[in-house]
C-alpha cells in the first residue's frame, strides 16, 4: 500500500475500518498532518460510523417467537390423566363401599316370614315357651350388640294369636326351648314383605306381657335407608 | 432442537429485526420479516448448522428483505423518508448519517449495517450476501463515500 | 400485531360465541342432571335435535341413554351432545384507524360425551312404611368436550396511522405499503373435561335436581396473517400462536312440580324453572400480556356470571302436551312455544323457537322407554 495522497481516502477509510496496524495508522496520521486540509475529510470519514447506536431496541418478538415444546405442566397432579385415575379410583371405592356395606349380614332381611315374637338371631337365645296354660309368653336373652328384628304382624292376625287359649286341662308349661323357632301361619296370614336393613317399623305385638319382657322396647324405626335401592319413586311422567 | 431454536431466538431475534428495520425503514414489515426468518428457520431447524444460525438468520433476512422491496417496488428513497427542513437548526449527527443510509442501495446498506451492528468481517459479509471479500470491500467503500459527501454536503448548507 | 388482534376482535365480536341450547330440557335429562339416570325406573333413548338457519346457522344433535341397574341399584346412563354453529357476516365498518371491508366466516363444532351413574335412595314414609315418600339420589360423571372455533377473514386491514409527513406534503400521505394483513385465518382449538355432581330430589310431584361440575379446558390458539400480491399468491406468512388453560365451577339447579287435580285427573300443570351459575377461578392468571384473540375475549369476561335461566310451563291433557318457554344461555335467549304427544313407550314434541336475533328455529326431542 502506497502512504501517499493520491490514495488519502483509502488510507482514511481503511484507517476507520481497522485495516491498518499501528505503524501504518500513525504513518496515515503523519499525512494528515502534512495536509491539513484532509483533516475535514478524515472527520468526516470517521463521522459516517456515527449512526451505530450501541442499545439493541426490544422488538418485543421474543415471546411470540419461543416454541414450547408441550403445554407447560409443571405438576403432575394437574394432568388429565391424573385427574381421570382419581375421579376413576373414587367411582371404584364407592362401588365397591355400596357392596361391602350394603351387604350387613346382621341386616339381612329374612322373606316372608312371620313371628309371633321378637326373634333374636345369632347366638342370643330366644324362649318361646307354649303354655297348655293359655298363655303364650316368651323371654328373651338379648344380646345387646345384635339388633332386634320386629316383623310388622297385622293386629288382627297378633290379636288373634295372642289371645289366650281356652284349654282348662292344661296342666303343665313345656320347658322353655333354645331355639330359634320362626312360627308360621301360612293360610291365616299375610306375607310380610321384604323389609331392608335399618328399616324396622314400631312392633304391633298387643301382647302385654311379652312386650313387658322384653329388657328392649322397641326402638323408633328409622326411615332412611343408606343402600341403595331399586324401591323408589320414579319422576313423575310429565317431567 | 427446541433448546437450540429458542436460544436462536433470544439472542439474535432483535438484532435481525434491527438490520431488517434499518434495511427497509420500516419497523413493522421488519418485524414481519423476522418473524418469517424463524418461522423457515423453525421449518429447517433439522438441516440448519447451529454454529453458524446468526449468519444463516442475517441471510435469510436479507433475502427476504430483498423480495419484499422488489415486490413493493419499495425501493426509491426520496419517496420514503422526509425530507430535511433546512431551518432546523442543532442536527443531530446520528439522525444526519442514519439518513444517509437511505442514499445507499439495498446492497450497500446491507453490508454497513452488517459491519457497523453486527461487526462481521468482510469474509462474513461477503457469506452471507454472496460477494467475495473484496466486492464487500469495494462496496463499502463506495457507500461510505457517499454517505460522507451527504454528511458533508449538509454541513456545507447548514 | 396487537392492533391487528384488536381490530379483527372488535369486528368479529366475542370470539366465545353463543350457543343454541335444547329448549325442552327435561327431554334431555342427563344434560340437566347426571342424577336423572335411571330415574324413571325404565330404559329410556332420548333423542333431541334443533336447528336455526339464517344469517347464521346453529345445529344441536343431543343422544342420550339411561337405565337402572337393579344390581348396583344405580341409574346409570351416556349423553352426548353435537353442535354446529355458523357465522357468516358482511359488513363495512370503520373502526378508529382502520378500514375493512371484508367477508369473514367463522366455522364452530363441538362434540360432548359424559357418562354417569346415580344411586337411589328413598325416604320412606312416617305414616305408611311401605310407602316411600322421597327419593334422594346422588350421583358423579365424567364429561368430555372438544370445541374448534375456526374463523376465516378475506379483509383488507389497512393502517390509517402509516401517513408519512414532509414539507411538500404537510397533511401527509399514505405510504404505499400500509396494508396490514388482507387474510386471517385464526383456528382456536379447546378441550374440556369436566366432573362432577349431581342430586335429584324427587317426589311424585316434585322434581328438584343439581348438577354441578369442575371443568378444565385447554386452549390452543393459531394466528395466520397473510398479503395477497397482485397476482394473489399468498406471503409473508405470520403465524401466532398462545395458549390458555382455564378453570371454572358451573352449577345448575332445575326446580319443577306437577300440579293435579286429582290423581284421575287427565289435565296437569307442570311448571319448570332453571338457573346456572358460572365461577371462573384465577381467571386473570389465564391472561397472558400479549393475548390473541382469544385471550382478548377473556378480558372481557366475567369472573363469575349467571350464564342460564329457564322458565316453561307445560300442560298436558290427556296424551297431548302444549307448552312454553323461555331459556337463555351464553348469551342467546330464546322463546318457544311447543306441542307433543306423551304415551307409555314414547314422549316426542316438537318446538318452534325464535332467538333474540329474531332468528326462528326448529327442536324436535324425542324420548322412547321400555322395560
Amino acid at each position: 500500500m502506497r502512504f501517499t495522497i493520491e490514495h488519502i481516502e483509502e488510507l482514511i477509510f481503511d484507517y476507520h475500518e481497522g485495516n491498518l496496524s499501528e505503524a501504518e495508522k500513525a504513518k496515515v496520521l503523519n499525512l494528515i498532518h502534512q495536509y491539513p486540509e484532509y483533516a475535514a475529510e478524515f472527520t468526516l470519514w470517521a463521522q459516517t460510523y456515527a449512526h451505530v447506536d450501541n442499545v439493541l431496541p426490544d422488538y418485543g418478538l421474543t415471546e411470540n417467537l419461543i416454541h414450547q415444546p408441550v403445554l407447560a405442566v409443571t405438576n403432575w397432579y394437574n394432568t388429565t390423566w391424573a385427574k381421570l385415575g382419581v375421579l376413576s379410583s373414587a367411582l371404584l371405592i364407592a362401588v365397591v363401599s355400596f357392596y361391602i356395606f350394603g351387604n350387613n349380614e346382621n341386616t339381612k332381611p329374612t322373606a316372608n316370614t312371620i313371628v309371633i315374637n321378637p326373634v333374636v338371631e345369632k347366638g342370643e337365645t330366644s324362649a318361646i315357651v307354649t303354655s297348655k296354660s293359655n298363655k303364650i309368653e316368651s323371654k328373651k336373652l338379648v344380646n345387646k350388640s345384635t339388633e332386634n328384628k320386629i316383623k310388622t304382624i297385622d293386629n288382627q292376625i297378633v290379636n288373634t294369636i295372642s289371645a289366650p287359649l281356652s284349654t282348662p286341662n292344661i296342666e303343665q308349661e313345656k320347658q322353655i326351648e333354645t331355639h330359634h323357632e320362626k312360627v308360621v301361619l301360612v293360610p291365616q296370614v299375610e306375607e310380610v314383605s321384604k323389609v331392608d336393613s335399618n328399616s324396622v317399623s314400631e312392633t304391633k305385638n298387643a301382647d302385654p306381657k311379652a312386650e313387658n319382657d322384653s329388657p328392649k322396647k322397641n326402638k323408633k324405626k328409622k326411615s332412611f335407608n343408606f343402600k341403595p335401592s331399586t324401591n323408589f319413586i320414579p319422576v313423575n311422567t310429565d317431567f | 432442537m427446541h433448546e437450540r431454536y429458542n436460544l436462536a431466538v433470544q439472542e439474535y431475534n432483535n438484532r435481525v429485526c434491527r438490520f431488517v428495520d434499518k434495511l427497509l425503514k420500516d419497523s413493522i414489515i421488519a418485524k414481519d420479516i423476522t418473524q418469517e426468518t424463524y418461522l423457515k428457520l423453525w421449518e429447517n431447524k433439522d438441516k440448519v448448522d447451529f454454529e453458524k444460525v446468526r449468519a444463516w438468520l442475517f441471510t435469510t433476512a436479507y433475502r427476504l428483505s430483498i423480495d419484499h422491496a422488489k415486490r413493493q417496488q419499495k425501493y426509491s428513497s426520496s419517496e420514503y423518508f422526509p425530507e430535511f427542513s433546512i431551518e432546523q437548526e442543532n442536527q443531530d449527527l446520528k439522525k444526519v448519517v442514519n439518513d444517509s443510509l437511505a442514499l445507499l442501495s439495498d446492497l450497500q446498506r446491507s453490508i454497513v449495517l452488517l459491519k457497523d451492528y453486527e461487526g462481521y468481517s468482510y469474509q462474513e459479509i461477503g457469506e452471507i450476501l454472496s460477494l467475495n471479500e473484496s466486492q464487500v470491500k469495494v462496496y463499502l467503500f463506495r457507500a461510505r463515500q457517499k454517505m460522507k459527501e451527504y454528511i458533508g454536503d449538509l454541513r456545507l448548507v447548514l | 400485531m396487537r392492533f391487528i388482534l384488536i381490530a379483527l376482535f372488535s369486528i368479529l365480536g366475542n370470539i366465545v360465541l353463543a350457543q343454541v341450547p335444547f329448549n325442552q330440557v327435561n327431554q334431555q335429562p342427563l344434560l340437566m342432571s347426571s342424577s336423572m339416570a335411571g330415574a324413571k325406573n325404565s330404559k329410556r333413548i332420548c333423542l333431541s335435535f334443533n336447528n336455526f338457519s339464517g344469517n347464521n346457522n346453529h345445529l344441536n344433535i343431543g343422544l342420550s341413554f339411561d337405565k337402572m341397574s337393579k344390581s348396583l341399584a344405580s341409574g346409570i346412563g351416556f349423553y352426548s351432545l353435537f353442535s354446529k354453529n355458523q357465522f357468516n357476516k358482511m359488513s363495512s365498518e370503520v373502526l378508529s384507524n382502520f378500514k375493512t371491508d371484508k367477508t369473514y366466516f367463522t366455522n364452530q363444532n363441538s362434540i360432548v360425551a359424559g357418562v354417569c351413574i346415580a344411586p337411589k335412595y328413598s325416604i320412606k314414609s312416617k305414616t305408611n312404611p311401605n310407602k316411600n315418600w322421597l327419593t334422594f339420589s346422588p350421583s358423579i360423571f365424567v364429561e368430555g368436550n372438544v370445541f374448534t372455533n375456526n374463523l376465516i377473514a378475506n379483509n383488507k386491514l389497512i393502517d390509517y396511522n402509516r401517513v408519512v409527513y414532509s414539507t411538500q406534503n404537510p397533511t401527509g400521505i399514505q405510504q404505499k405499503d400500509s396494508t396490514i394483513s388482507n387474510y386471517t385465518s385464526n383456528t382456536i382449538a379447546e378441550k374440556t373435561i369436566k366432573y362432577g355432581l349431581g342430586f335429584l330430589l324427587n317426589t311424585d310431584k316434585l322434581l328438584l335436581v343439581y348438577k354441578g361440575s369442575f371443568e378444565n379446558s385447554f386452549i390452543n390458539e393459531d394466528i395466520i396473517l397473510s398479503n395477497y400480491n397482485v397476482t394473489s399468491q399468498r406471503f409473508n406468512f405470520n403465524n401466532y400462536n398462545q395458549h390458555h388453560s382455564l378453570h371454572a365451577i358451573q352449577q345448575t339447579v332445575h326446580f319443577g312440580y306437577s300440579l293435579k287435580k286429582s290423581e284421575e285427573s287427565p289435565l296437569s300443570v307442570t311448571p319448570l324453572l332453571g338457573i346456572g351459575y358460572k365461577r371462573y377461578i384465577n381467571l386473570d392468571n389465564s391472561i397472558p400480556n400479549d393475548t390473541l384473540i382469544y385471550g382478548q375475549s377473556l378480558i372481557s369476561k366475567n369472573e363469575s356470571e349467571i350464564n342460564y335461566t329457564h322458565a316453561s310451563l307445560n300442560i298436558k291433557y290427556a296424551k297431548i302436551l302444549l307448552g312454553c318457554s323461555y331459556t337463555d344461555c351464553y348469551n342467546t335467549s330464546l322463546s318457544a312455544i311447543s306441542i307433543g304427544y306423551q304415551g307409555k313407550k314414547m314422549k316426542t314434541v316438537c318446538n318452534i323457537a325464535k332467538t333474540n336475533n329474531s332468528i326462528i328455529g326448529f327442536e324436535l326431542a324425542t324420548n322412547f322407554y321400555w322395560n
